[in-house]
């Protein structure tokens, strides 16, 4: 072998780039060659520096939101308006009865073409805003995994909605990401398939300080800081009120869509067709029912119809922001 | 849109392999392009980024590229690898955006295809001549990542897209081939001297003696 090629080779051994045949070639040429053991080590001192510009560079925020939208746009873009029919067509005088058939039929064509096109376009822009609130979802499972990965017990514990106020709502998951600094900035509680908002934001000593001093200013608080998404009440464990946790299991579900205000039936988010939903392994569904849980638990009532903690572990109960683990007082 | 009613398995889109993701899109299953740009989002945005040397238009390549595909899904050959069909079309989306950026450095995809690799190397001396890097620039630079970042990216088009994709990007050499449209021993004798470049311009200038 020439030594350039023996080169290109023993670089492609040190990158791992070559197949299984030159590979093992080039084991043998080492075996029997110390030169080119010692070339080796020539290269991969050459390689060295590379290393200390590894790290790949991070995308902008929303880069997968921008680049769907950027698809989502062209398509609609692409949607042929229906042709306006010609005067010939139109304006001539309706004297005999196949004209008026053919402008009957002329007229049925184009209320059909719109209408698929509409009906088209409606579906792609439907689609998008699936996929954008599921992106959202994945934002927000990587932050739960960051607290998660703070919070050691279990394998990773994930914010804990309490009994007693003023941390006993559904929404205060998003205020315990954002001060544990585990939500960075570009994510979104705010389902894209709702109007454009930016929720509220308030630190926990915030919230503590607010719920003293002006509980009414609280309670109106309580209903926006989840945004538009459900989060886990727990479930009840002999007396004591239990959060999720990675050992809980990678079935369960730990977000959704918000559901209606009785809880029952599809979430409105998406026009009630059915709702995108976290699981704890980090798999994000659409479901078009909200019996997605273990057992085809209702995601959205624990096994008393009611939206509270769950019964037990696999009794899958995600509220709304404003919603409460337990009965009040 | 897929029904959801039973118990979540854990076979899951996000589970699926690129050619499945693929071939599940192709049939009409729009949430497998979205599994797709989110599992690229950060290992090609990475590659055009280096290659490009520039975030803003690396993110427009990016959302071209994942349109191209959405565009020639209808192309796809079920079992066909998507990987390196993915980086084929952001090369070629790189390489344009380079050439109306005027930024190009007149070199395409096919360049030197059948030249042997003393053609190159001649190519790239010229290519190179005068372009080292300024010694007071790369002294005042504390930072080796930046050093090498700067080194890279005074690489000539065809050579930097080679170590990218080799080097960066993990890629074998059949796989760099396949991407870049040339023959394996090309990629080879390309990456050779790409190396052997930037430890020429990473090395330290010679003092100068006064006399």
């Amino acid at each position: 072998m020439k030594p350039d090629t023996m080169d290109e080779n023993l670089l492609g051994y040190l990158l791992g780039a070559l197949d299984r045949d030159a590979q093992r070639a080039v084991e043998a040429h080492l075996r029997l060659h110390p030169e080119g053991r010692a070339r080796l080590e020539e290269l991969r001192q050459l390689l060295a520096p590379l290393a200390d510009d590894a790290d790949a560079p991070e995308p902008p925020p929303g880069l997968v939101n921008h680049t769907l939208a950027h698809v989502a746009e062209y398509q609609s873009r692409r949607l042929r308006v229906a042709p306006q029919p010609s005067r010939r067509q139109i304006g001539a005088p309706l004297r005999r009865g196949m004209r008026r058939a053919d402008l009957a039929v002329a007229t049925l064509i184009l209320v059909l073409s719109a209408g698929m096109g509409m009906t088209w376009l409606a579906r792609q822009w439907r689609d998008y805003r699936i996929l954008a609130c599921q992106n959202n979802l994945h934002g927000i499972w990587t932050a739960l995994q960051v607290y998660a990965d703070d919070h050691p017990e279990g394998g990773g514990a994930f914010p804990r909605v309490e009994v007693e106020p003023p941390r006993n709502f559904a929404g205060v998951y998003a205020p315990l990401l954002a001060d544990s600094g585990a939500m960075s900035a570009d994510v979104n509680t705010v389902c894209p398939a709702q109007t454009p908002r930016t929720p509220p934001t308030c630190s926990l000593t915030e919230l503590d300080e607010l719920a003293r001093r002006r509980p009414d200013e609280f309670h109106a608080l309580t209903r926006d800081l989840g945004g538009d998404y459900a989060y886990s009440l727990g479930y009840r464990e002999g007396d004591e009120l239990m959060g999720l946790r990675r050992d809980s299991g990678n079935l369960l579900p730990i977000l959704a869509d918000r559901p209606q205000t009785d809880g029952r039936g599809n979430s409105p988010n998406h026009g009630g067709a059915g709702q995108n939903v976290l699981y704890i392994g980090g798999q994000v569904r659409w479901c078009v029912e909200p019996t997605v849980g273990v057992d085809r638990d209702d995601i959205y009532r624990n096994l008393k119809n009611r939206v509270l903690a769950g019964e037990h572990q696999f009794d899958t109960v995600l509220g709304p922001s404003e919603a409460t683990p337990c009965l009040g007082p | 849109m897929e029904s959801e009613q039973d118990v979540p398995k854990l076979d899951t889109l996000t589970g699926r392999s690129d050619e499945e993701l693929m071939a599940r899109f192709q049939a009409g299953e729009s949430q497998a392009f979205g599994v797709l740009v989110r599992r690229y989002e950060r290992e090609l945005y990475g590659y055009l980024r280096r290659y490009l040397g520039d975030g803003s238009l690396a993110e427009d390549v990016f959302q071209n590229t994942f349109l191209q595909l959405h565009l020639k899904s209808a192309q796809y050959e079920v079992g066909r690898r998507v990987r390196p069909w993915l980086y084929t079309i952001a090369t070629h989306q790189a390489v344009d955006a380079l050439r109306r950026n005027g930024r190009h450095q007149a070199v395409s995809l096919e360049q030197t295809r059948d030249a042997g690799p003393d053609g190159e190397a001649d190519s790239l001396a010229s290519n190179l001549e005068g372009r080292s890097l300024d010694p007071f620039e790369t002294a005042s630079g504390n930072e080796q990542a930046e050093r090498v970042r700067a080194a890279v990216e005074l690489l000539p088009a065809f050579l930097k897209q080679v170590l990218i994709l080799a080097y960066y990007q993990g890629m074998k050499y059949r796989e760099v081939a396949d991407v870049m449209g040339i023959p394996v021993g090309t990629v080879k004798s390309r990456l050779h001297a790409a190396l052997m470049k930037l430890q020429e311009s990473m090395s330290p200038a010679p003092a100068v003696h006064e006399a």
